[in-house]
This record gives C-alpha cells, structure tokens and sequence, in this order.
C-alpha cells in the first residue's frame, strides 16, 4: 500500500511523463516532428552534411585517383584509336582524290569522240635522269599501239613510243626527243614542240614570233592525229631568239605536271 | 666437274643478270614510287665496274652487250650512245685498274662511285652532238651519286658472294693479275 502513498515530488514526475506521452502522441496524430526532436536534429542534419561532404570528397577524390590510375591506360589506348583513325582518314582522303581523278577522266572520255580510250597507271620511270619516259601498266594485249597519245585531264602528256604485251613507254612532253605539232592558242602561230629538260619543253621553228605574249596558251594543232584538236600542252614562260640567230623559240611550262601523275589516258583514233 | 661447268655458264650469268635487273628496278620503280621526283640511287655501275674488273675479256664484252640491251630497255635514251658511253666506261674502268693495279674492295667502291657519276656525264657528252635542245641535270647527278654510295658496297658484296658461292672468284682475280 505503501507504492499508492504518492507525494507531490512523484506525482509531478508521473504527470509530467504522462503529459509528454500525450504530447507526442498528439504530434504524431498530427504528422508533425516534434519540437524536442526537431530542435537537436537540425544540428545533427548539418553535422551528418558535414561528414557527408567530408566522405563524398574522400569519395570523390578516390573516385578520381582511381579515374586517373586509368586514365592513362585509356590515353594510350585513346591515341593508339586517334592513330588508326587518322590512318584511316589519310586513307580516305587519298581514295577521294582517286575518286576525283578517275571522275574527270571519266567525264573526259565523253568528250573525246572520235578517240577510243583506255585508263593506265604509271609503273615506272626512266633510268637515265636526263631523259623522261614513263612506263604504264597497259600494252599490246589491251589494244594499245605505238604512237598512241597520252593525255590527262589537264592536257597532253605524251605518247607511246614502245609496246610490250602489258607494259608501254611514254615519251613525255619534257623529253628532248619528243616532237609534237602545236599552235599557240590566240595568234595561231604554228611551231614543234620538244623537250627542254625538267618540266619544261620548247615551242620551236614559230612562225610569227613577235605576235607571242608570256602566257599564251600552246594547244595540238590540226594536222596531227594523236590527239584532240586544240587540246592543252602548257603555256609560254619565255621567248627566245635562236643561238644561230634564225628564228625564235617558246619555253613552254606543260600544263600537267608529269612527276605527280598516277593514271592516264591514252588515245586511239576510231 | 660436269655441275660446276654448268653452275659457271649458266647460274652465274643468270645471277648477275638478276643482280643488275634488281639494281635497275630499285631505280626505276621501288624508287620512283617510294620518293616520288628526288633523284633515284644508280647501282648498276657498281655491277658494271665488278664484272669488268673480275671477268676474263670475252665475258666483259658479253656483260657490256647485256648492259646495253637491259639499259636501253628501260630508258628512250638513244641507243648508239648507250653503247658508246659504256665502251667508254669500260675502257676507262680497265685504263685505271690497268694503271695502278687496283683489285681491293675499296677499290671497286671507289671506281664504283666514280662510274655512278662518270656515266652520265660521258652519255650527255655523246648526245649533246648535233643535239639543239640538250638537257642535263649536274645536281640531280651529283645528288644520286651521293645518295648511291651507302649502297654500293652492299651491291658489290653480293657480287662477291654470288663468285664466292660458286667458288670463282679466285680464279678470276688470278686471270686479271696475269
């Protein structure tokens, strides 16, 4: 009997435990966290954020030092792709400036009627540096003959001066046994075209000499059968008197460049 | 007895032949293709001076009429000067092993070199007869005879190899110290 003996001392604490439970039931009934909770656990949030921010940069840092461990290995690999990449684009680009020249030949061959054509790649060149013949792929087993005309795109290369089943040498414009009628463009001046060494040939035995300007245009004449009519062979670069003192003569620049040809195209009359 | 007969008429020859086709090609194609314009190496000189200076008389005039055709077959250069410019080279080339009795190895290099850039200038000289527009490239010359050099001893050792095989070589150079 004596636990129901309560004094005032025990009876405050009992109400006021009494008092608390109905207060937090009350909050709870109303969804709400209590104040006594809430106040200490704004303190721990930041506290928790804190130690969050210290792991997530602990984490972080990991992350990254792990990263970077890695990062090289992929670097290497990276640069080994960026390699074959720009192999394969060198390659490309290569393929696409064939396409281009095979496009012009090709669009070439409907402009030429009354020739029949055949493409040919350079094989080889000549032993002795000064002379200037080059070897294509094709010969006599392709049709193709002796004293064919060779041309480009661009204009006139050469022609064929020795057949072999599957081989022919080209005599080039530079070379000084090379001979081909021509006219110069505006005046019409008529004169024979032979080689004068590296990328050079002369336009010799002219007629009307003093009507010429640097830069004229020297194109096939009329009167041979080797090419087109009127088809470019290169442009003046300068006038000279002979050494004998009779008559003049033209260095002509060709207008196709014979070291940077890889195909051709050589001529047959119909 | 039989077999080396054989190997000395007809292997011989055939490997040399190679040996100067190969040298040609490498100027001609491998060259042209690898380096584009730059003036090619010439190695067939190097062959030319070691079968002139190993070989009895009647083989040199074999070589140079082998020289002559290979040569002419892969340039449009004009062929009587082709022919007379090796005669030239030759005589040359014997005038001097003659004179100062020459047979070592740096010897044939030395004369090799000096053929490399010799032959040129001995074909211009014989073309430039009658010719109006004559053409001849003294850099481009100079260039390729420079460039030869690292490679001639090499062409020159297989020269030696293909006598030493076939165990010639003795005999030949015995021929020409008599």
């Amino acid at each position: 009997m004596q636990f129901f003996k309560l004094n005032l001392k025990s009876g405050f604490y009992v109400f006021t435990f009494i008092a608390i439970c109905f207060l937090i039931y009350t909050l709870q009934q109303e969804r709400k966290t209590p104040y006594f909770v809430l106040a200490p656990s704004s303190v721990t949030i930041k506290i928790q954020e804190i130690y969050k921010s210290f792991a997530q940069t602990i984490s972080t840092t990991t992350t990254h030092y792990l990263q970077i461990l890695n990062l090289k290995e992929q670097l290497t690999q990276l640069e080994e792709e960026n390699q074959k990449l720009k192999a394969q684009l060198q390659t490309l680009k290569e393929v696409e400036i064939e396409n281009d020249r095979l496009t012009r030949i090709t669009e070439l061959r409907s402009q030429l009627p009354h020739f029949t054509d055949i493409a040919a790649r350079i094989s080889g060149r000549d032993l002795f540096t000064d002379h200037y013949s080059l070897f294509i792929d094709k010969g006599s087993e392709q049709n193709i003959p002796k004293l064919a005309g060779i041309i480009t795109p661009d204009g006139v290369v050469g022609y064929t001066i020795d057949v072999q089943a599957n081989s022919a040498r080209i005599l080039l414009l530079t070379d000084r046994l090379m001979s081909i009628d021509a006219v110069v463009q505006r005046t019409r001046s008529r004169g024979m075209i032979s080689g004068y060494g590296k990328n050079l040939s002369i336009l010799k035995f002219l007629d009307r000499p003093q009507e010429l300007s640097i830069g004229d245009l020297v194109v096939t004449s009329h009167e041979q059968k080797l090419f087109p009519p009127g088809y470019p062979i290169g442009q003046i670069s300068s006038i000279h008197v002979h050494p004998s003192g009779v008559g003049h003569y033209a260095v002509i620049t060709p207008t196709v460049d014979a070291k940077k040809l890889s195909e051709v195209l050589v001529l047959r009359a119909k | 007895m039989m077999s080396k007969t054989i190997l000395r008429k007809i292997l011989i020859p055939l490997l040399f032949t190679a040996l100067i086709l190969f040298a040609i090609n490498i100027q001609c194609t491998v060259w042209y293709d690898l380096f584009g314009d730059l003036p090619p190496i010439v190695l067939w000189p190097a062959i030319f001076v070691y079968l002139f200076t190993t070989r009895e008389w009647r083989d040199r005039t074999l070589w140079l009429v082998v020289f002559f055709i290979l040569l002419t077959s892969y340039s449009v250069a004009i062929p009587l000067w082709v022919f007379l410019s090796l005669c030239t080279l030759g005589a040359l080339i014997r005038f001097i092993q003659k004179r100062f009795a020459a047979l070592a190895t740096s010897d044939l290099v030395i004369f090799s070199v000096l053929s490399v850039f010799t032959y040129p200038i001995v074909y211009a000289t014989f073309s430039s007869i009658g010719a109006m527009n004559f053409t001849f490239n003294l850099w481009s010359h100079i260039f390729s005879t420079l460039i030869s050099i690292p490679f001639i001893p090499p062409i020159l050792f297989m020269g030696k190899k293909i006598d030493r095989v076939l165990n010639i070589e003795d005999e030949g150079l015995l021929f020409i110290k008599l």
